[in-house]
């Protein structure tokens, strides 16, 4: 771009003012104060906007009141002729842009025109003042590569505003360690939601464990026998065993008393009772003439003695009377009567011995029939037929006893009944029961099978083991069923979707990020490359004008790790700080004219120079005039100097202000 | 006879690309593959079919879900109840060891084990039909399985259920029991009931050789038709129909610009429009849509950055003027992009190549795949990491960027 005319308005001491730059090296000669900066300022204003009461740069409003601002005649690389005009307003002035046309443009063409750089951007790279220039002391290849970066590639102060804003946005995304950017939270909110998926993967594991333990008990129960069955056999078992007793009177199988033998055995007991009685009477009676006989025995005893004694004094009473006469018969009677006496009391010994022996008898015979020793008796020894028939009958009647009870006894010892009040009980037991239960042919078969009520029993338990664990299956079934049912019921059916959904947010978050990320990479990568490609041109340029100011003083520049440092014809390496200032500021112009140089085709922008060099000596001033001329073949340099030696140079390219 | 012929229901899945719908759609599609499912059992009560086939990928093993087994098990209960037998085998995605001391599913259903076996169905008429299959114990099967079938023999039909993709012969792909359609042909059964691939299609039809396709969608690349066949014994043959189910389907618009549009009300009319000519929503169907907009260059940079950060997607849907259109997606189509203008050219290419790879980008997303370990296999897949390259020059020839 190109600027071919000034036209001023009002503009600090410049009013309705117009200088037409006719040549490529346009010089403004000015005394001080002459208004040199002044006119530098309008140029910036117009290209970039005057700037507020606020900013640093100075607003040069006119102090006689003419009208604030100007415009620019200015010419793009395609020789396009467009008028920038400026004045007083907002946002640096009311801008009005047109062309030879008469057509209006936005601002955005001016933009263009100046190729998308900032004031700031513009003065650092293309404006040359003497305070700039004695900057060069704390120039280093990084500044230089930074600025060189800036304008490496195309548009790079735009790429590089894009990496920033890349960079906020990547940063509003995600930082490594950051809790509020929207990638960050959407990490946290995921390993969140993975505890839940944890549980949810129990919980399935869980269902799936209580569909197969149900799915087992299912077919555990259907392998057990038929609960129905082994319930009616547990009842079965326990009529049985009611049973037993009944079933166990009978021997094998008969264990019922039959009425016919109940009729034999009550006939039995009434005989045998009819008999009781008979002997109990008759045992009685016999007692009483026992008693009877014995005491007759006693009484005979007693009359016998008196026989004898009233016979002995009979004797006496005779012999007393007839102690005369009758001595003969009273000794007669006497001897007589002793022997008698004799006699009887022999008979009576006998008598009584054999009283006292049937007296012992009889007693013995009592005995034994009060203490119902009937096998012992013997009769023969008594004579008393009255006796001998009682006792026969009295055996007679014990026999028939007897006989009775043995058949008694048989029954009962078949049936195991100690006595006949069992026999009675077990009737009695009997005739209840058969009032309630009915022993069937079945029920004795299978009762039958067990040998006694233990088995029975035995069987009883098992069986009720078997119902009860039965019983625990189905409980248990029934839980895990009841559990399966609530875990079914409890579970989030949408946090699957929440999870993929989640997912696919923070997927595409996460390629937004990286493709921010990678787009910051590869931008500087470019503006890089195109940066160092051109980096040893500039140097090498550099160099050329750096020897040219000098008059070959210093040829070669190096860059060393972060310094700059020159060679001289010698090869001494001097440092930048080593340099006197004005050599120093040789090296400044020198690189930043390379630099212009080297980015033209960029950035193509008039370098403007506000009385720069005034340190250097005549030559060096020629020689840097003779340069700038050289430059301006190609970029457009306006040149602004109070040195009035300047029109030793040329007069055709100087304006007097 | 007949019976029905369904598989890769992958009950309970969730649906990818959806994550910016309402709840109550997003409901909608969640069940849809149960309901889809549901509509099926409805079709065999009601048509009384002698049995059902589903071949393989009842489920995703990686979404075990409650919800899925206990339906299952539910609408095998309800063709229990139908008498109406039921033979599976489980795919790739739903692998198992089959053994039948753990299987609760109702006595009904009948599972194929982990080698090929020949299940024997004797019908009410007297006809013998013998189903023949295999389950997948592992997620890959490479080799030949089709070979190791057995032929017809001692039945009124036979028919194959086999899970897998045709063989491509190439090694790296075949991992799921790759058959060729001589080999099946070969075996001389009278259908081939296939699983595997979400399209339904016929492969050949003497025997018919089917995919059945899943019942339902589930993103924009199966759109179009789904449903189950319905066997049909014809004349000694056993021919297969398609059965439409249609609940919810995915349609891919494109729509071409072909004046400048400046406003938003401009753009969302144009939209409506398209829309309303290339969709009937006149049935009853949910009709999920994936619009990419071509021609952009007859956008204001302004809509497109209204495009790319969601709000018109989002102020098209707040409309909601036809609750049988779901828009879910709406993107610019982007042409290959060139970077760099022609001064500069040689150096976006050359930066291009050096950033614009897998190893740059592998090394930004270290931090984040360190920690987030789901991010590796996403952050694998090429088609992914394309994905990005792609929005990386997006970014930088869109420049005007909203933060």
């Amino acid at each position: 771009m190109k600027i071919l005319e000034i036209r001023i308005d009002g503009f600090g001491k410049w009013h309705e003012q117009t200088f037409i730059l006719n040549h490529d090296f346009q010089i403004f000669y000015g005394a001080n104060e002459a208004g040199k900066s002044t006119l530098v300022n309008f140029i910036n204003g117009i290209l970039f906007g005057f700037p507020k009461k606020s900013e640093h740069y100075q607003q040069y409003i006119p102090k006689n009141g003419s009208l604030y601002g100007g415009s620019l005649l200015i010419e793009d690389e395609n020789k396009n002729k467009y008028l920038v005009s400026r004045h007083k307003g907002k946002k640096g002035g009311n801008l009005h842009i047109t062309d030879d046309q008469g057509n209006e443009y936005s601002e955005d063409k001016l933009v263009n025109l100046r190729l998308n750089i900032t004031r700031d951007l513009y003065e650092d790279i293309f404006c040359f003042d003497q305070k700039k220039l004695s900057e060069i002391i704390s120039l280093t290849p990084n500044d230089l590569q930074k600025n060189l970066q800036q304008f490496g590639a195309v548009n790079s102060n735009e790429w590089l505003k894009l990496t920033n804003q890349l960079n906020k946005k990547s940063e509003s995304l995600y930082k490594k360690r950051g809790r509020k950017p929207k990638l960050n939270e959407h990490l946290k909110e995921y390993s969140n939601l993975q505890e839940q998926l944890n549980n949810d993967e129990l919980s399935y594991q869980k269902y799936i464990e209580l569909q197969q333990n149900i799915n087992e008990e299912k077919q555990q129960l259907n392998d057990i026998d038929d609960e129905n069955k082994l319930t009616a056999q547990l009842s079965k078992y326990q009529r049985l065993l009611k049973l037993w007793p009944i079933y166990q009177e009978k021997d094998n199988d008969n264990r019922k008393l039959s009425e016919s033998l109940i009729d034999q055995v009550h006939q039995l007991q009434i005989k045998l009772d009819m008999y009781n009685d008979q002997l109990h009477t008759k045992q009685k009676l016999f007692l009483n003439l026992i008693n009877e006989k014995l005491n007759e025995v006693h009484i005979n005893n007693s009359v016998n003695y008196g026989y004898i004694i009233c016979a002995f004094i009979i004797l006496f009473g005779l012999g007393l009377i007839g102690f005369s006469a009758l001595k003969f018969i009273g000794a007669f009677l006497l001897v007589l009567s002793i022997t008698y006496c004799i006699y009887q009391t022999k008979k009576a010994k006998s008598q009584k011995q054999k009283q006292i022996k049937n007296h012992d008898y009889l007693l013995k015979l009592k005995d034994q029939i009060q203490n119902d020793q009937w096998d012992s008796l013997n009769v023969n020894l008594i004579n008393d037929s009255n006796i001998k028939n009682y006792v026969f009958e009295l055996q007679q009647v014990k026999q028939s006893q007897q006989k009775i009870k043995q058949k008694l006894n048989d029954i009962y010892q078949k049936y195991e009944i100690n006595d006949s009040k069992e026999f009675d009980a077990l009737v009695n037991e009997q005739r209840n029961q058969i009032n309630k239960i009915q022993l069937t042919e079945q029920d004795q078969k299978e009762l039958s099978k067990f040998k006694d009520i233990n088995e029975i029993q035995q069987q009883i338990i098992q069986l009720n083991n078997q119902l009860q664990s039965i019983n625990k299956l189905k409980q248990s079934l029934q839980t895990n069923q009841g559990y399966l049912k609530r875990l079914t019921e409890d579970v989030d059916f949408s946090l699957s979707q929440k999870v993929t959904d989640l997912k696919e947010v923070i997927f595409k978050e996460t390629s937004t990020w990286i493709a921010t990320q990678l787009s910051i990479k590869l931008i500087n990568k470019v503006l890089h490359l195109a940066s160092a490609d051109r980096f040893p041109k500039i140097i090498q340029l550099a160099q050329k004008y750096f020897s040219i100011l000098t008059n070959n003083r210093y040829p070669i520049i190096n860059l060393n790790n972060n310094e700059i440092t020159v060679l001289d014809d010698q090869k001494n390496n001097f440092n930048v700080s080593e340099l006197s200032q004005g050599t120093a500021e040789q090296l400044n112009v020198a690189l930043k004219l390379a630099f212009v140089e080297v980015i033209h085709n960029q950035i193509d922008l008039p370098i403007i120079i506000d009385d720069g060099f005034v340190n250097f000596d005549n030559q060096r001033k020629n020689s840097v005039l003779r340069l700038l001329n050289e430059i301006s073949k190609h970029n457009q340099v306006i040149y602004f100097t109070a040195n009035d030696n300047i029109y030793e140079q040329n007069e055709s390219n100087i304006i007097n202000l | 006879m007949k019976f029905i012929h369904t598989g890769d229901l992958h009950l309970a899945s969730p649906f990818l690309g959806i994550e910016n719908i309402d709840e109550s759609l997003k409901k909608r599609l969640y069940n849809s593959t149960f309901q889809a499912f549901k509509i099926i059992v409805d079709a065999a009560i009601t048509q009384k079919v002698d049995f059902m086939i589903i071949s393989g990928d009842i489920y995703d093993n990686d979404q075990h879900s409650i919800a899925a087994e206990d339906f299952f098990i539910q609408q095998c209960q309800r063709l229990n109840e139908q008498s109406i037998p039921v033979y599976l085998e489980y795919g790739n995605h739903d692998f198992h060891i089959v053994d039948d001391k753990l299987n609760y599913l109702p006595d009904n259903v009948f599972c194929f084990k982990n080698h090929i076996e020949t299940k024997r169905l004797v019908l009410n008429t007297g006809q013998i039909i013998n189903l023949t299959g295999f389950s997948y114990a592992q997620k890959w099967i490479t080799e030949d399985m089709a070979n190791q079938f057995p032929l017809k023999s001692n039945c009124d039909y036979q028919i194959g259920i086999l899970h897998g993709a045709l063989k491509t012969n190439n090694p790296q792909q075949d991992h799921y029991a790759p058959f060729t359609i001589e080999e099946l042909q070969n075996k001389n059964y009278d259908y081939w009931a296939l699983g595997h691939i979400h399209k339904h299609q016929t492969l050949s039809n003497d025997p018919s050789i089917v995919y059945c396709g899943n019942p339902q969608g589930r993103h924009k690349n199966e759109a179009g038709l789904h449903g189950y066949y319905l066997v049909n014994e014809i004349n000694g043959k056993l021919v297969p129909t398609f059965q439409e189910i249609r609940q919810i389907t995915w349609n891919n618009i494109s729509i071409n610009l072909q004046n400048e549009i400046d406003s938003t009300d401009d753009l969302i009319n144009f939209i409506k429009i398209e829309i309303k000519r290339q969709i009937d929503s006149n049935l009853d169907i949910l009709h999920m849509i994936d619009l990419q907009i071509n021609d952009h260059n007859y956008l204001t940079n302004d809509l497109k950055i209204l495009i790319q950060n969601h709000s018109l997607l989002t102020s098209l849907r707040n409309q909601q003027y036809d609750e049988n259109i779901c828009i879910y997606n709406l993107f610019i189509n982007q042409e290959n992009i060139a970077l760099g203008n022609d001064i500069d050219q040689k150096y976006w290419s050359l930066a291009e190549n050096d950033i614009l790879t897998n190893e740059e980008l592998w090394k930004i997303a270290e931090p984040l795949m360190k920690n987030n370990f789901y991010l590796n296999d996403y952050l694998q897949n090429p088609d992914h990491l394309q994905k990005i390259k792609e929005q990386v020059k997006t970014i930088i020839e869109d420049r005007d960027f909203e933060i």
